[in-house]
């Protein structure tokens, strides 16, 4: 099969580009996504080519942004809203959990809300605590709602196309530092099931489950204790709800050790949840306690001195995983 | 500003908020600020001339777009510079940033970058300062952006149902971002929706310092006598774009014909020449003097130390 290697923006793009073509039904709304084709310019194209009845700027109101694609989703159009930064995502929770999440399920049925809620989270570029902060657990925490937060451009463009044909409220987390990383990408169209984790390195000593920019880490790290003698496999599970427990059971069954790593506050984070996960299905297998690497419980600061010593990475998941391989 | 003392301090003060912001603005495209950088310039008159309504132990609450506020609140020049570099000399000793200025000496209460997240901390000010039977009041400025916010609605209704000492300051640059205001919004006159609100709403023009200057002064002194919040939409020209980087593709030629034409530092100067408070000479002494100001607190603070563990993890907790 032929491929490309493209950006994870250029996926992102690529793939609203494809699910809009397809389904006129798919409109795409926020702030700055229509002419200024969004700050990161992952809609670019959009509103030249589908018109403003399907790409549009909306007001500086992100409840209203979320509560107006969850009405439009059930009159029959599938919305694909922005979010510009996630740690704006607090102004959305009140719909997502009381209204969007709901509808299907308390109503019985009677409609469905088939949108996808776009947003980028993630530290590293000084952008302080209201630009940095990745807020995925408070999401994680809604029922009926799942989450897709992809680490490559192959997986983003593949579940940003499954998750824009899903019947259900998705909430699809890219990040801000992986925009330009690249990747390779089928030429012919592919769709990835949500809830598919993906093995991205094998290995034999300790399973690091690593989200989202993390993935990058943990393979950095991987690869440096691979010179030391030490073998891990990084497992990515792309989606965190539903979590593919089977693929993520496999690995920590087949090492016995498992370090998570996700790049949010520690107390509440769904590193914390997937590891109550492990150890009620792999109680038997594991060999050492279950560890996580995560920002601590402090508000990202500013100052590059400040960040390095919030932000998670290799260094810290080289030494956890030490920490594992000698107990 | 009663004396001409004070209409001197008030153009010292624009001239301190245009060369500190030119400064962070070269600073920020030579790589040497790290973050996102929204500067102030074309907008001092309104931070500066509402500051000097305001006094001392009045709260201001701010914005993404923060020093000519700061400034007029008479924030401290030098931890601001330290701060914006990352330093432990810094307000916040780094931790805060642009963005998240504050100055708590001057009730400077301080920067904001959820765009509306303001206006109901600020009500909140204005909740404490009037229950504990003080006659202090709190000032939050606020984009034509921010006021589609709920956030901006819900403190507006809040605070007047209650009569909290509170001035709702909006800047209308005409953008909300990239996106020209009457794409997004449902009124031209932001001052509009104060009547919707059971408030006075007027409409100053925001590059005459004066004029901000009197439409605050009346407004604080309403609220101080208990009679509740104002609006107050100030109208002005975004200079710098959205943000440093920004190219302001999207502005009209006659955006920025109207900007250049509006510049209110050449406004107020006239107005000081005019009235022979200042001399030609005198006005360029100040303008010199507030530059070497802003570069000398920029490259002293520039040697500063940064911040390491120590700092990192002081006041997680309040004690
Ligand atoms: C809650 C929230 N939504 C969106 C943004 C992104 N954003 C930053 S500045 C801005 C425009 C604000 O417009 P306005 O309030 O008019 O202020 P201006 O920048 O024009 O001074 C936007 C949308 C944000 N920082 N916070």
């Amino acid at each position: 099969m032929e491929k490309r290697k493209i950006t994870y923006r250029e996926a992102v793009n690529q793939a609203l580009h494809e699910e809009m073509e397809r389904d006129e039904k798919v409109i795409c709304f926020g702030e700055d996504v229509a002419s200024y084709q969004g700050v990161f310019k992952v809609t670019e194209g959009l509103l030249s080519k589908f018109g403003n009845d399907r790409c549009f700027d909306t007001p500086i109101a992100e409840s209203a942004i979320v509560g107006t694609a969850v009405g439009a989703a059930v009159t029959g159009l599938r919305p694909v809203i922005e979010i510009m930064f996630m740690d704006w995502i607090g102004l959305t929770v009140d719909c997502l959990v009381n209204q969007a999440s709901m509808m299907h399920y308390l109503w019985d049925g009677a409609v469905t809300v088939p949108m996808v809620l776009r947003t980028q989270g993630g530290a590293g570029s000084s952008g302080c605590c209201h630009h940095t902060k990745s807020m995925e657990a408070w999401l994680y925490h809604i029922p009926h709602m799942k989450i897709v937060m992809p680490s490559t451009p192959y997986d983003a463009k593949g579940l940003l196309k499954a998750s824009i044909r899903d019947n259900n409220p998705v909430v699809f987390i890219e990040q801000k530092l992986l925009y330009a990383t690249t990747g390779e990408v089928p030429a012919d169209e592919y769709l990835i099931d949500i809830g598919t984790a993906d093995v991205k390195k094998e290995g034999s000593d300790v399973t690091i489950v690593a989200i989202s920019k993390m993935v990058q880490e943990a393979l950095e790290a991987s690869n440096e204790l691979e010179k030391e003698g030490i073998s891990s496999e990084v497992v990515d599970p792309r989606t965190l709800k539903p979590l593919d427990m089977e693929t993520i059971g496999n690995s920590v069954r087949k090492t016995g050790k498992v370090l998570i790593v996700n790049e949010a506050f520690r107390t509440g984070s769904v590193a914390s949840d997937i590891g109550i996960q492990i150890q009620e299905e792999c109680f038997d297998y594991l060999d050492a306690p279950i560890l996580r690497v995560t920002a601590p419980d402090v508000q990202p600061p500013y100052a590059k001195s400040l960040e390095n010593l919030w932000l998670p990475g290799k260094d810290t998941i080289k030494e956890k995983v030490k920490e594992l391989v000698s107990k | 500003m009663e004396t001409n003392e004070e209409m001197v301090e008030v153009y010292r003060r624009l001239w301190l908020a245009r060369h500190h912001d030119l400064l962070v603005e070269d600073w920020k495209l030579k790589g040497k600020i790290l973050g996102s950088m929204q500067t102030t310039v074309g907008q001092e008159a309104i931070g500066i001339g509402a500051g000097a309504a305001l006094r001392k132990d009045d709260f201001i609450m701010s914005t993404h777009r923060n020093r000519s506020h700061m400034i007029g609140k008479g924030a401290d020049i030098y931890k601001m510079a330290a701060e914006i570099l990352g330093k432990k000399t810094g307000c916040a000793k780094g931790k805060a940033g642009q963005m998240l200025l504050v100055d708590g000496e001057v009730g400077a209460l301080g920067g904001c970058g959820i765009v509306g997240g303001g206006t109901t901390v600020a009500a909140g000010y204005a909740m404490g300062f009037k229950i504990q039977k003080t006659d202090r009041v709190a000032l939050t400025y606020f984009g034509e952006g921010a006021s589609s916010e709920g956030s901006t609605h819900e403190a507006m209704n809040f605070a007047s149902a209650k009569k909290y000492p509170v001035i709702f300051l909006c800047e209308n640059n005409g953008y909300c971002l990239t996106v020209a205001q009457m794409e997004v919004t449902s009124v031209k006159d932001i001052a509009d929706r104060a009547q919707g609100y059971g408030m006075p709403g007027v409409i100053v023009d925001g590059t005459d310092v004066m004029a901000v200057y009197e439409a605050t002064k009346a407004a604080v002194e309403r609220a101080r006598r208990g009679d509740g919040p104002s609006l107050i939409e100030a109208k002005t020209w975004r200079w710098g774009g959205s943000d440093v980087g920004d190219k302001n593709e999207y502005y009209p030629e006659q955006y920025w014909k109207d900007a250049k034409n509006n510049d209110p530092i050449i406004k107020f100067e006239k107005v000081l020449i005019e009235k022979l408070i200042l001399t030609e000479s005198q006005a360029k002494a100040i303008e010199k003097q507030t530059k070497e100001t802003i570069d000398d607190a920029y490259s002293q603070a520039g040697k500063d130390p940064e911040s390491g563990a120590d700092e990192f993890w002081s006041n997680v907790w309040a004690v």
